[in-house]
């Protein structure tokens, strides 16, 4: 499996962080509010990366409280890596339910969905009755009743 | 709204074009076929008499048809009528309804197919009408890198896209009954939005001129459940589908017309570059799965004939609109490609025969399908036709006739063989083949004043024609062959690319057609010499075969044809604007492309947030082989760590596409490495 290996957690803080858009002063202001906000002594980088995806996580479903979480996570980033969110709005994103309403508001009207909302209606399928060549047999044997067939013995 | 069972059109114009059309097929071919018995050996036997005769008026009868819908279609084409029943709008209409764009895809190139998609939102974003439609991209791929490049595609192309037009994408994780599962999975979620849906194929492009004229046509016909616009062949290089292209140009016309003619509301639908009354397709076209294994059971997969038949048979009427320009495909661009395509469409047409006897269809539609059926059918009856003419003759070679028989007569019994009426019965057959052509450069002459090169195009593509001809009669033989002995295919990706065809390809593709044509002149040089300036037309192709398959494919060869002026088509010479701007477009998304994979997914943050927002759009990910993800994991992290080439399986790299932890992991250890 692909483990995040021997690193320390300021690192895959920055790293993680960086990923999203995070550069220079705001990237050292937002290590120091997660380091301050979330406990990451004794866990693994794995759990680091957990952590932190709670953390937009829960962001994420008050922005978007109607969809599925593991969707909006990645449409949350998205949004934020693509628009310059780090610059715009800084540890906003970092704040998990507590995100204020104006970057709710900012997000939102960022996303661009990938299909329209579904309205959900069941194509029935057609009979389509086959022509079977036994059926056909039957058919034209059950046309031929009443004409009596006699075998000499 | 539901359709009025009441049929638009006159019944007595219906019945009228109908009795013409079919009454004088019926009369040409009993009238040729009694002169075939009369010309046939009176000392051949019984059995290869009957046979003879069957196969003589079958493949007549077919030819006859085609002949008549073009003899029919010139006379439309020359006075321009209207089709009868089909309401025309007013010129000051508004648009009402509302149409969604759908472009299915399977393994396609998906900058080739935004980049038309883009050609065709900005020609309709210049139009009033823009507001009207919005556009999606159906994505059947199961080709992991695809998948990857159609989500960074799709998104560069979000941007270039028109305010007034969103453009969707939505990609199935299960790829059930192809195109048409498809559309169906479009219908049942999104269709309740849309009044229309125009389909269209990987490589349609349609100007924004022929889209609203249809829009309004659908809105003016409210009993109309499809139109199809016939498209134009475009953007030919190599000389094979040149020729196509060109034949396509100066033929297609009067015989779509023709077919117009006789079928009026009772059309067909071919596929693509058609507009659907969505309530009628969702009322009506819900596929069954036919019982029974494949080639003949299982999904329907020539779809089209089928949902046409289906709409039909609820009450909607359905047209070919011959009148609509702007409408455009691209050919297979090799011998090879196309007889690939018609393996996959001759299976779709033999397991029509399934469906064309089932109850309550129109009995249009069952002559659709039958048309259908014999468009591959006819090859195997061509061939079996030459197969039993030769046997005929080589068995006069080796039982020689008997003049004097048992009974005792005063005279010899000589064997009667009408050679002159022979000769008028395949005179005829040639100019029901050859006039149409010469009526289709009539109706492009008048309508387009263009003489350039055209005689001599005309000429070489009969030429070239008729040396194909028996390449792919062969083929299509062979393909029903396959099919009747229970051999399904899969449904691969159409080739759209110039790379031509390779000798190695080509030898093995054409060996056994190159052995039988050499095989037959020489069995036919030896023991039956009369014939054999008859069957030379025949076998120089087959022989041939490879090196016309080779040298057609090239593009080369295309271009040494365009240079002097060959097979020229009106779009070659003004290049519609919009297949132009499609260019455009598909060089801008194609600018910073490099590779798509899964290596890519974890250095690129934004593709890979893209993705992973995008997997639940998709619906639930497939269960995956755990055994194969944790290979699959370990090669992207000996990926990452030692820079070791991703040499992943199809298989792999779809169960690292659908797992968001290790992806996530990947791309924060590749950026982590990346500092290091």
């Amino acid at each position: 499996m692909v483990t995040v290996e021997v690193h320390t957690a300021g690192d895959v803080i920055a790293t993680y962080l960086e990923i999203l858009g995070f550069q220079n002063g705001g990237l050292e202001k937002a290590v120091r509010y997660l380091k301050g906000e979330v406990d990451f002594s004794a866990v693994s980088g794995d759990e680091i990366l957990a952590l932190l995806d709670n953390r937009i996580g829960a962001a994420a479903a008050v922005i978007f409280p109607e969809e599925p979480l593991n969707a909006v996570i990645g449409t949350v980033k998205e949004i934020f890596l693509t628009n310059e969110g780090a610059t715009a709005w800084g540890i906003e994103v970092l704040k998990g339910k507590d995100v204020s309403e104006d970057f709710i508001e900012w997000t939102r009207r960022r996303r661009i969905p990938a299909v329209p909302e579904a309205i959900r209606t069941k194509m029935e399928k057609q009979k389509i009755a086959l022509l079977h060549p036994a059926h056909m047999f039957k058919k034209l044997l059950r046309k031929k009743k009443g004409i009596s067939v006699y075998v000499s013995k | 709204m539901y359709p009025s069972k009441k049929y638009p059109v006159r019944t007595a114009v219906v019945v009228w074009r109908r009795f013409l059309v079919f009454g004088l097929m019926f009369i040409m071919t009993g009238l040729a076929t009694t002169k075939w018995i009369m010309s046939l050996p009176s000392d051949s036997s019984i059995y290869a008499k009957a046979g003879m005769i069957i196969l003589f008026a079958l493949t007549f009868g077919w030819i006859a048809l085609f002949f008549l819908s073009s003899l029919f279609g010139f006379k439309e084409l020359l006075f321009e009528r209207p089709v009868p029943g089909l309401k025309i709008p007013a010129p000051d209409a508004t648009m009402k309804t509302r149409t969604a764009i759908l472009m299915p895809v399977y393994n396609e190139s998906p900058r080739q197919v935004l980049g038309n998609l883009l050609a065709i939102a900005h020609d309709l974003a210049a139009t009033p009408h823009a507001a009207h439609f919005d556009m999606f991209v159906l994505s059947d791929t199961t080709n992991p890198k695809c998948w990857i490049e159609e989500e960074a595609v799709w998104e560069k192309a979000r941007t270039m896209m028109p305010e007034k037009i969103p453009l969707y994408y939505r990609r199935r994780v299960k790829n059930s009954a192809r195109k048409s599962g498809n559309i169906e999975d479009f219908c049942q979620k999104w269709g309740r939005r849309y009044e229309n849906m125009i389909v269209l194929d990987a490589d349609s492009l349609m100007t924004a001129e022929a889209i609203i004229r249809m829009v309004f046509l659908m809105e003016a016909n409210p009993d109309a459940g499809i139109m199809q616009a016939p498209p134009q062949s475009i953007k030919a290089k190599s000389l094979f589908a040149r020729i196509q292209q060109f034949a396509n140009k100066i033929y297609g016309p009067i015989v779509t017309a023709g077919l117009c003619y006789w079928q009026m509301g009772d059309s067909n639908y071919w596929g693509h570059n058609a507009i659907i009354r969505v309530q009628a397709f969702m009322d009506c076209c819900g596929l069954p799965v036919l019982p029974g294994k494949a080639p003949f059971g299982g999904f329907i997969l020539s779809h089209d004939f089928v949902e046409a038949a289906l709409i039909r048979r609820g009450g909607w009427t359905t047209w070919l609109l011959s009148g609509i320009e702007g409408s455009y495909e691209e050919l297979p661009p090799t011998m090879i490609d196309f007889a690939a395509r018609d393996r996959r469409w001759c299976q779709g047409n033999l397991q029509h025969l399934k469906i064309m006897l089932s109850k309550k269809l129109h009995y249009i539609s069952r002559i659709h399908f039958t048309i259908g059926i014999m468009s591959y059918l006819s090859s195997a009856l061509w061939f079996l036709f030459l197969v039993t003419g030769l046997a005929v003759a080589l068995g006069h070679e080796f039982f020689p006739p008997t003049y004097f028989p048992q009974v005792r007569s005063l005279f010899p019994q000589w064997p009667i063989f009408d050679k002159v009426g022979t000769y008028f019965l395949f005179g005829f057959s040639l100019f029901m083949l050859l006039f149409p052509k010469i009526l289709g450069l009539i109706i492009y002459k008048v309508k387009t004043r263009r003489t350039r090169g055209i005689f001599k195009s005309v000429i070489s593509e009969m030429v070239i024609s008729a040396l194909i001809a028996p390449i792919m009669m062969l083929f299509q033989s062979k393909f029903i062959w396959d099919i009747i002995t229970g051999h399904s295919i899969s449904w691969n990706t159409q080739n759209r690319g110039d790379d031509g065809t390779s000798w190695k390809d080509a030898f093995r593709r054409h060996i056994w057609h190159t052995v039988l044509g050499v095989a037959t002149t020489v069995i036919v040089y030896l023991y039956a010499r009369s014939l054999f300036y008859w069957i030379l037309p025949i076998t120089t192709g087959l022989i041939l075969s490879i090196p016309i398959s080779v040298l057609s494919s090239r593009v080369s060869w295309g271009n040494w044809f365009k240079k002097r002026g060959y097979f020229l088509t009106l779009e070659e010479e003004h290049r519609p604007v919009i297949i132009d701007e499609a260019e455009k477009y598909c060089a801008r998304l194609s600018i910073g492309a490099g590779t798509y994979d899964v290596g890519r997914l974890v250095c690129d943050p934004a593709l890979h947030f893209l993705h992973i927002s995008l997997l639940a759009v998709n619906g639930p990910a497939p269960v995956t082989d755990k055994g194969v993800l944790e290979r699959a994991s370990i090669k992207l992290e000996n990926y990452i760590h030692h820079q070791v080439d991703l040499d992943l399986t199809t298989e792999e790299e779809m169960s690292l596409l659908y797992c968001p932890e290790v992806l996530g992991r990947g791309l924060i250890v590749w950026h982590l490495k990346k500092k290091a």
